[in-house]
């Protein structure tokens, strides 16, 4: 319940600042670069396996199913735009930067560090939430379509090499539609959102010393991955019944 | 010699964390341009008392009063007036890391003041000349020594240039010279006319400093009057805390 509130206090300030256009622009790009920047390589090489993984499973459904593989590659360009690509990233970014943040924020919480914001009327969210907000968001979008590209590629490498379906057969664009890339691009946005929205509150609600601390990383992390996955499950829904 | 008005006041203010009752029905005041220091045991809610002064907590019971403000209804915008006169330093050092000291300083200038970014430094700089701190001014604040840390807080309140102080224990922990450094500081601010109010448990910064003295003790101030009357109160716990006794209640 006090995560609720919390929630609704910070988005509610969030908006407010950012009608007042209290953005500091340089802190923005700089959280977006730290953001997207650290998590390059985790996301990267994670994608790269759930590609190849993801490939080899649909291709021996296929080769048992239906002995033939030219849509392989589009099915799969399809199932990273819509689903895997943002999910990943969403949840990645819960893992990578999201603790980090109930960790970050927790701990000034404990220290009194946020109160001594508020005696400064430095307002925390307006410092601590709305770049984070920002650039997570960029960040989560920047990161699954990088994502979705090296899944894709990985898993060309396995078609080519154990199922020996040519590059050129597997490179096809044409399951994915306009609507596909929507879906793709309306999730990690959602995603880029959520993830530092809740973790934020979690390290604002931090109380009592580095046990504290500790507790609102695992809850941060625990709840924002699971409503990554629930927001997901509406989203998509939602995405069919327009459809 | 008619009494001083008071400028800050609680009225039979009760506070709980959950089933912890760590005040019922403390009542206190501050008397314009005087240095009252708040003694007690350590856990007795000395900080959480101050807390409610500056609106960081709200009481369950009882009201807070600043001058002709009811502080305990107060919202966060309205708060923020109060808290640019009446300035507290917590018991911690409450310095932002990833900034110096110059800049730790400046940004409470330029928030509170609403200056510029170039104005705010260089009333920072100012304000760290005049408390003979400049050679921290490009220091990060984890560098520092505590007491180097507690004179860079106490640097950033006076930056705003309060008509009250509230410091929370500001020389515990601090070698003796350090606390010294400190207490010259209140004392000048004394002389200055800003009305004070320090937490301690320092029974010399006590006998050197204090107007008024109140002690907390079991969820209520047990004592509140003059400095000889504290160190030489016939009542048991005090005389146990002045004395240091071991037998005793507290
Ligand atoms: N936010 C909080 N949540 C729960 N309990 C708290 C909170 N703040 C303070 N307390 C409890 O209130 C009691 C009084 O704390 P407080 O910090 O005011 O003591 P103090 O008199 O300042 O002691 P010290 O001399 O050690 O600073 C302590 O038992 C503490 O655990
Ligand atoms: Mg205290």
């Amino acid at each position: 319940m006090a995560l609720l509130i919390t929630i609704g206090q910070m988005l509610s300030l969030s908006l407010w600042a950012l009608v007042r256009m209290r953005l500091g622009g340089r802190e923005m790009l700089r959280q977006v670069y730290e953001t997207g920047n650290r998590s390059l390589l985790f996301v990267g090489i994670t994608m790269a396996f759930i590609g190849m993984i993801g490939v080899y499973e649909l291709a021996s459904t296929m080769e048992a199913v239906l002995p033939e593989y030219s849509t392989l590659g589009a099915a799969t360009l399809q199932g990273l735009t819509r689903e895997m690509g943002p999910i990943m990233a969403g949840l990645l970014l819960a893992t990578r930067v999201g603790t980090g943040m109930a960790a970050e924020i927790g701990s000034m919480q404990v220290s009194d560090q946020v109160d001594a914001m508020k005696l400064s009327s430095v307002d925390p969210v307006e410092l601590l939430v709305l770049p984070r907000l920002f650039a997570t968001s960029v960040a989560s979008l920047g990161l699954a379509a990088v994502g979705t590209t090296i899944a894709f590629f990985s898993g060309m490498c396995v078609a080519w090499l154990g199922f020996s379906i040519l590059p050129d057969t597997f490179m096809s664009l044409r399951f994915v539609v306009t609507a596909d890339l929507v879906m793709g691009i309306c999730k990690a946005l959602v995603f880029g959102f959520t993830v530092p929205l809740v973790s934020c509150a979690c390290g604002f609600l931090a109380t009592g010393g580095s046990e504290g601390v500790g507790r609102a990383t695992t809850r941060a992390v625990v709840l924002s991955s699971f409503i990554v996955i629930v927001e997901d499950a509406l989203i998509t829904y939602i995405g069919e019944v327009l459809s | 010699m008619t009494a001083a008005h008071p400028v800050a006041r609680t009225v039979g203010l009760a506070k709980a964390f959950g089933a912890h009752q760590v005040l019922a029905g403390v009542t206190l005041e501050l008397s314009e341009g005087r240095c009252t220091f708040v003694a007690g045991p350590s856990g007795t809610g000395k900080s959480v008392l101050v807390r409610h002064l500056v609106g960081l907590l709200k009481p369950d019971a009882g009201e807070v009063w600043y001058k002709d403000l009811r502080v305990d209804v107060l919202d966060e915008e309205a708060l923020l007036g109060l808290r640019r006169r009446c300035v507290y330093v917590f018991q911690h050092p409450t310095l932002f890391d990833s900034m110096t000291v110059t800049e730790n300083v400046a940004l409470v200038v330029k928030y509170h003041k609403g200056v510029k970014a170039a104005a705010a430094e260089g009333l920072a700089r100012a304000q760290l000349d005049r408390m003979g701190l400049s050679r921290l001014a490009e220091s990060r604040p984890p560098e520092l020594p505590a007491g180097e840390q507690k004179l860079v807080s106490l640097a950033r309140a006076l930056a705003l240039e309060p008509e009250t102080l509230i410091l929370d224990e500001p020389t515990t922990g601090l070698d003796p010279y350090a606390a010294f450094e400190i207490d010259a500081h209140v004392r000048r601010l004394k002389e200055l006319g800003v009305t004070l109010l320090v937490i301690s448990h320092d029974l010399q910064s006590i006998r050197r400093l204090a107007d008024e003295v109140v002690f907390l003790f079991d969820r209520k101030v047990r004592y509140e009057g003059g400095v000889d009357g504290f160190f030489h109160s016939a009542d048991p716990v005090l005389d146990q805390f002045v004395h240091a006794r071991v037998e005793g209640e507290i």
